[in-house]
């Protein structure tokens, strides 16, 4: 459980302290503190980026199996290049990211997928031009494409139909359900209600919160907002600038006027 | 009458297969590949090698020429386009690549052809091998190098519809054309994909160089003739498809040979060298009428239907705003 201190910066109560101008002390306390865990994800002062663009300056991050962890913050804080470090799809400078016990700081992405992690993209996360059927066929093979919708009935009476012809939210049914026919251990999880109204995000959401709760997977995903993900999730981390600002408990932070206005951009 | 017909049937389905192999790579990597027709030269050379060097049956040569300019293929994919694509060149650079590529492949053609002659004394420029084929039924019969043309052709047409269409391989082929990050991200081996296309598109021209050598004078400079043949056949069709190439290869084939054969009959044989004014025709047509190609036309009623039932879906989802589920 996180706590304020008498300097104003957040704890979480295991001897963790953090302020946004603090970060790095933060990190220095958790990676002492996190040596002899056994974090389904486990990353340490994280450098990296596209190219020369450097956006993520010394990240650390943990994650465990059973729980909802979000990462949130403002846009170009981020939070979708630690996602995509996290499944090999950006260039690590320096930092060590673990995850079920492996070193993948450096390992490929198709090996990642090996080690039961899986990634939804924000956008473009189907085959447009291809069917339901056939899009599940592309991860799952065909005799198992139709088995693969087991979490996903609603999907069932278009599976014929090409993916573009379906609404937003059965796009992101679908994205899902490719993610998760290798069973994954970890699901990562990039904007998963980014454009989607109100409804389909609740659905899509309480899809993810069932898997969640049904598979004890560890689930990580990025949200823009913030109000939602913090209802539902066990761990938040605020990014911003690049850097981790909060780790903790998302009601400490709802409840840090400071911080919510300052970095997520809450006025109440 | 009936040689032409056997020369327009033949000439089209053998340019078909090519457009096909363009319009493949082009899909791929979003590069006209300009050196395409020296893998067809290739094969060709190769059914010459196999009948007149060795000794073996011309129809031989079609496995050997589909392997040996696969491998061409494969080795142009790995050592130039790959590479330039890596150094994120510009899709000028690309082009002018795939040119530089197909001078020297017509240097080495050449150097082929030499070697061939001088060491074997085998005839290898000019040449035809139609004199080494069967004709069924004997004299005035059907030549066997046309039922293989229409029998490769028309298995081609099958073989890929049952590829991107029934099998998981070529639905993985279709969406790491559509969208390759997400088909990386999914787990999908897009590199082993794309050798395959390269390979598949390299080893489809060995073969119709082979079957060209059956029936038509070959020779290096074939290259540089047959290039806007190509070319117009897979932009008549639409330059993105693979069916739409098999259409526009066989339309442009068949108006070439039917076209330079009626004007003879109306101008005289002075005409014969104004034969590439046909499918340059062709293209300029359909770049300025429809740019798209003939597939376009149909794209744009697939579209169409795809367009409605988007709004149906959203109706449908705007009434059930009430309701519980999605889409149902």
């Amino acid at each position: 459980m996180a706590s304020r201190n008498a300097l104003g910066s957040i704890g979480d109560g295991q001897g963790r302290t953090d302020t946004p101008t603090t970060s790095s002390a933060m990190q220095d306390s958790e990676r002492s503190s996190s040596s002899s865990s056994s974090h389904a994800i486990e990353i340490k002062d994280l450098v990296c980026g596209y190219g020369k663009n450097q956006v993520l300056h010394g990240v650390d991050f943990d994650a465990d199996l059973s729980k909802i962890t979000a990462i949130v913050g403002s846009n170009g804080s981020g939070k979708s290049t630690l996602l995509k470090a996290l499944f090999g799809l950006c260039d690590v400078k320096s930092g060590s990211i673990h995850a079920l016990g492996r070193d993948i700081t450096h390992v490929p992405t198709h090996a990642i997928l090996g080690y039961g992690i899986s990634y939804m993209a924000q956008r473009k996360n189907v085959f447009q031009d291809l069917t339901l059927r056939e899009n599940l066929a592309v991860v799952a093979g065909l005799r198992n494409a139709e088995q693969s919708m087991d979490h996903f009935p609603e999907l069932l009476p278009f599976l014929d139909r090409p993916a573009m012809t379906l609404s937003g939210g059965q796009r992101q049914l679908l994205a899902m359900a490719m993610a998760l026919v290798h069973k994954p251990r970890i699901m990562l999880f990039d904007e998963p209600t980014a454009a989607l109204s109100p409804k389909n995000a609740d659905i899509i959401i309480g899809k993810i919160r069932d898997l969640n709760a049904k598979h004890e997977n560890c689930i990580v995903l990025v949200e823009q907002n913030v109000k939602h993900a913090l209802r539902y999730c066990d761990k938040v981390y605020l990014l911003a600038s690049g850097n981790v600002v909060y780790s903790g408990d998302p009601t400490t932070l709802l409840e840090d006027k400071d911080l919510a206005s300052k970095y997520l951009g809450m006025t109440s | 009458m009936a040689i032409i017909l056997f020369d327009g049937l033949i000439y089209a389905s053998v340019l078909a297969v090519l457009c096909v192999g363009l319009s493949l790579t082009y899909k791929i990597t979003s590069v006209p590949n300009f050196a395409h027709t020296s893998f067809a030269i290739l094969g060709m050379y190769m059914a010459l090698i196999m009948s007149k060097v060795i000794g073996l049956s011309v129809y031989v040569a079609l496995p050997v020429a589909f392997a040996a300019s696969g491998a061409l293929a494969l080795f142009m994919y790995y050592g130039i386009i790959r590479i330039l694509q890596k150094k994120k060149s510009s899709l000028i650079s690309l082009i002018i690549a795939t040119l530089a590529f197909d001078m020297f492949m017509i240097g080495v053609l050449n150097i082929i052809a030499d070697g061939v002659r001088n060491t074997y004394q085998v005839h290898s420029r000019d040449f035809t091998l139609r004199s080494l084929d069967t004709v069924i039924g004997g004299d005035g019969g059907l030549p066997l190098v046309f039922v293989v043309t229409m029998v490769l052709l028309a298995g081609l047409a099958l073989g890929l519809y049952f590829l991107l269409y029934r099998t998981s391989f070529g639905m993985s082929m279709r969406g790491a054309i559509e969208n390759e990050s997400l088909a990386q991200t999914l787990g999908i081996n897009t590199r082993l994909i794309f050798s395959f296309a390269w390979f598949l598109s390299g080893g489809l021209a060995g073969m119709a160089g082979v079957l060209m050598a059956m029936w038509f004078q070959g020779d290096p400079s074939l290259a540089a003739i047959m290039l806007p043949s190509i070319f117009a056949g897979s932009i008549v069709g639409g330059f993105s498809s693979i069916y739409g190439a098999i259409l526009g290869g066989l339309l442009v084939g068949v108006s070439e040979v039917v076209g330079t054969s009626v004007l003879i009959d109306l101008l005289g044989y002075w005409v014969i060298p104004y034969r590439p004014v046909i499918p340059f025709i062709a293209m300029i047509a359909t770049l300025l009428i429809l740019p798209g190609g003939l597939i376009q036309l149909i794209t744009k009623y697939q579209k169409r239907r795809q367009a409605a039932m988007r709004a149906r879906r959203k109706e449908e989802e705007e009434e059930e705003e009430e309701g519980d589920s999605i889409g149902t």
